[in-house]
């Protein structure tokens, strides 16, 4: 696995976050309905 | 599974990745947000382009920079990685457009052996979310690990 240890500090990344909700927010929206319409089959433990 | 794919930077929650795509273009900042549903211990995925000329991203990005294949194995490595460190949490995926979601369904093909082994696959299709089966065109996805 290729993941690198974070290199911005918790202020970065929260402007990062902050800046990915904005962008995001319709594809979550859009997520959200679909999961309504057509929610998930209950899973078997 | 040994794919090629980009080095993934994240934040201390996991919830954010970031990578850097590299090819004819150019270098192309991206980043792959997970954010929790209103449906319990689904997140949605979503892959932004990040513009640097505004700073801001831009999900709707085809950046068209010649390694597809590469971009799709490193979402794949982001939802292994999301999933070990968030083990109760399954992922939803759509693309904004029919060819994106062929785009996606035809990656999972290519790897449906590999990643079987991890995860369930589930499709969305004519309104019902059906077990991955090649060939067939969903408007969704869900990933969860066995």
């Amino acid at each position: 696995m290729k993941t690198t240890k974070p290199t911005l500090d918790d202020k970065e990344w929260e402007k990062i976050h902050q800046t990915l909700k904005i962008a995001t927010a319709p594809k979550l929206e859009q997520a959200n309905e679909l999961l309504k319409k057509t929610p998930l089959p209950v899973r078997k433990k | 599974m040994n794919l090629p794919h980009y080095t993934l930077q994240t934040d201390k929650t996991h919830s954010i990745y970031l990578f850097e795509s590299i090819g004819v273009k150019g270098i192309i900042q991206k980043a792959i947000l997970f954010e929790p549903t209103e449906t319990d211990t689904t997140y949605n995925l979503s892959l932004c382009d990040l513009n640097p000329l505004s700073g801001k991203m831009d999900f709707s990005a085809i950046s068209d920079n010649g390694d597809t294949q590469k971009i799709l194995a490193t979402i794949y490595f982001a939802i292994f990685e999301f999933t070990k460190e968030h083990p109760q949490s399954n992922v939803i995926f759509f693309g904004n457009s029919t060819a994106r979601n062929r785009l996606y369904r035809m990656a999972i093909n290519h790897e449906l052996k590999e990643i079987s082994k991890t995860f369930d696959i589930l499709g969305l299709w004519n309104d019902s979310w059906i077990p991955f089966v090649p060939n067939k065109n969903y408007n969704a996805f869900w990933i969860s690990r066995k």
